[in-house]
C-alpha cells in the first residue's frame, strides 16, 4: 500500500472502520512511514480539538427560563374547541357589535389596540409594497434603508432577545447577494473594532475588510466573494452591516437608513 | 398525556432537545421554537413510544433530529461564524473565543445530517447503533458519515492553522 491510498483509509482507520485486511495493511504501512504516523496524530489532535469544542459549547448551553409557560399558552390555545356554526354565527354578531362600538370611539378598546399595534414592527416589503410584521418587539425603534440597489428585497426577518438586550436581524437579498443587517441595543456596548473610518452622514463608521473571507472551496452559490463588515453606532444602536457588495453600495445603503416609522 | 406528565418530561429531557436542536439549527432562537414545537408534538405523539423499541431518551432524540431535519432552516449559515464573534464575552478566555469562533466556522461546512451526527456522537457521545436508531439509517451509513465529517474538519482545520492553535494550548 503506498502513502496516498493509507492517507485515504486514515479517516476511517482511526474510526475503526475499516475491513481487518486494509487495517493490518494500514497498520505495517504505519511501522515504517513517519509522514502518514503524523497524518494520523494530525488527525487525532483534530479530533479530539473539536470534541473539546463541542462538549465546552454544549455545556454552556441552557434553554430560556419561560418556555415551559410559552408552550403551556400555546396548548391551551390549541386545546380551545373548535366553533360550531350557532358558535360562529354569535361570534360574528359579537364582533359586528364591537366593531360598531369601536367606530363610535370607544377609549378603552381603542386604547388597547393602540398599546399591542405599538409592541409591533411592520416593515415594508419594497417590491411587493406588503408589510411583514414582528409581533412583541419594543426594545428600540430600528434604523432601515429607503432605498435598495436594483434587484435586492427584504427576504428574512429575525429577533433575538437575550438577557440584557434584544437583537434584530434583516436580510436584503438578490440572487447570491446579500446585506445582511444586525441591530442590537446591548447596555454594555463594546468600543467599534479596528478598521477604516468611513463617514455615514451623521456619523463615523468602521469598515472591516474582510470581515471574513470564505475560502474558494468552500464558496456555495449563497455568497460568492468575501464579506465586508461595516459598523457603527446611532442612537444607542449597534448596527452592523455584513455583505458582499462592493463597498460603494454598502455605503450607500447605510447613509440612506433611518428610524422605522411607526 | 396529561400537563403534568408533560412537565415533568420536560423538566427531564429539556436540555438534550434544547442543545441538539442548537447543533443542528445554529441559533438560540431556533433552538427555542424547536424546544416548543417538539415538546407539543411530543404531547400529541407520546401514543406512540413502544418501550419496547427502545429508551423513552432514544425517541425523544428521534423526534427532535426528525424534527430539525424537516424544518427548513432560516439561518444563513455562512454569516454565523460573524453573528457568533459579536456575541462578545469579556470573561471568556481569548483562547476560547477562537475556538468557538472556529467550532461554527467548521459547523458551517457541515450539512444538516451531518451536524446531527456532530450533536449525537460528539455533543452526547451516543454509540453508532444508537445513532442509526435515531436518525433511521443503516449502522454503516452512520460510520462512513463520521469519516465524511472527520475528513472535512481535517481539510477545515489544517487550512486554518489548528496545529498553531493545538500549540497554544499546551502552552
Amino acid at each position: 500500500m503506498n502513502c496516498q491510498s493509507v492517507k485515504n483509509l486514515l479517516p476511517a482507520f482511526y474510526l475503526a472502520d475499516v475491513a481487518p485486511h486494509q487495517r493490518q495493511a494500514v497498520e505495517r504501512h504505519l511501522i515504517s512511514c513517519t509522514d502518514c504516523q503524523a497524518s494520523l496524530a494530525n488527525l487525532s489532535a483534530i479530533d479530539q480539538h473539536f470534541q473539546a469544542a463541542v462538549t465546552r459549547q454544549m455545556d454552556h448551553l441552557t434553554p430560556p427560563s419561560n418556555t415551559w409557560k410559552r408552550i403551556q399558552a400555546k396548548m391551551i390555545t390549541r386545546n380551545q374547541k373548535p366553533a360550531t356554526n350557532l358558535r360562529l354565527v354569535w361570534l360574528a354578531l359579537a364582533a359586528a357589535v364591537i366593531i360598531v362600538l369601536s367606530t363610535l370611539a370607544v377609549p378603552p378598546v381603542n386604547a388597547r389596540l393602540e398599546e399591542i399595534a405599538r409592541r409591533w414592527l411592520l416593515i415594508q416589503v419594497p417590491s411587493s409594497g406588503t408589510t411583514v410584521t414582528i409581533a412583541d418587539f419594543q426594545a428600540f425603534t430600528p434604523w432601515i434603508p429607503s432605498s435598495l440597489p436594483a434587484g435586492f428585497d427584504l427576504t428574512t426577518t429575525g429577533i433575538h432577545t437575550r438577557s440584557d438586550s434584544e437583537e434584530l436581524q434583516l436580510t436584503y437579498s438578490s440572487g447570491a447577494d446579500v446585506f445582511l443587517l444586525v441591530q442590537t441595543n446591548q447596555n454594555s456596548s463594546p468600543s467599534l473594532p479596528d478598521g477604516k473610518t468611513v463617514d455615514l452622514g451623521t456619523v463615523e463608521g468602521k469598515l472591516i475588510d474582510p470581515a471574513g473571507v470564505v475560502e474558494e472551496q468552500y464558496r456555495t452559490a449563497f455568497i460568492s466573494g468575501s464579506i465586508r463588515l461595516l459598523i457603527w453606532e446611532q442612537d444607542g444602536i449597534l448596527i452592523s452591516l455584513y455583505s458582499n457588495m462592493p463597498v460603494e453600495n454598502m455605503l450607500q445603503f447605510a447613509r440612506s437608513m433611518g428610524p422605522l416609522q411607526k | 398525556m396529561n400537563i403534568d406528565e408533560l412537565s415533568e418530561l420536560f423538566h427531564n429531557y429539556q436540555k438534550l432537545v434544547y442543545r441538539t436542536a442548537f447543533l443542528i439549527l445554529g441559533t438560540h432562537e431556533e433552538a427555542e421554537d424547536a424546544l416548543q414545537d417538539i415538546f407539543l408534538k411530543i404531547e400529541r405523539s407520546f401514543g406512540s413510544y413502544n418501550p419496547a423499541k427502545g429508551a423513552l431518551s432514544t425517541w425523544i432524540y428521534r423526534v427532535t433530529v426528525n424534527h430539525c431535519l424537516k424544518r427548513k432552516s432560516r439561518v444563513l449559515w455562512r454569516f454565523l461564524p460573524l453573528l457568533r464573534a459579536q456575541e462578545i464575552q469579556p470573561s471568556q478566555p481569548t483562547s476560547q473565543m477562537e475556538d468557538d469562533h472556529q467550532l461554527f466556522e467548521a459547523l458551517s461546512h457541515l450539512t444538516p445530517e451531518q451536524r446531527t451526527l456532530v450533536a449525537l456522537r460528539y455533543g452526547w457521545q451516543l454509540p453508532y447503533e444508537e445513532i442509526a436508531l435515531i436518525m433511521g439509517i443503516p449502522l454503516g451509513t452512520v460510520k462512513s458519515r463520521h469519516t465524511r465529517v472527520i475528513k472535512l474538519l481535517q481539510v477545515y482545520y489544517n487550512l486554518n492553522d489548528l496545529p498553531a492553535l493545538i500549540d497554544k494550548e499546551v502552552e
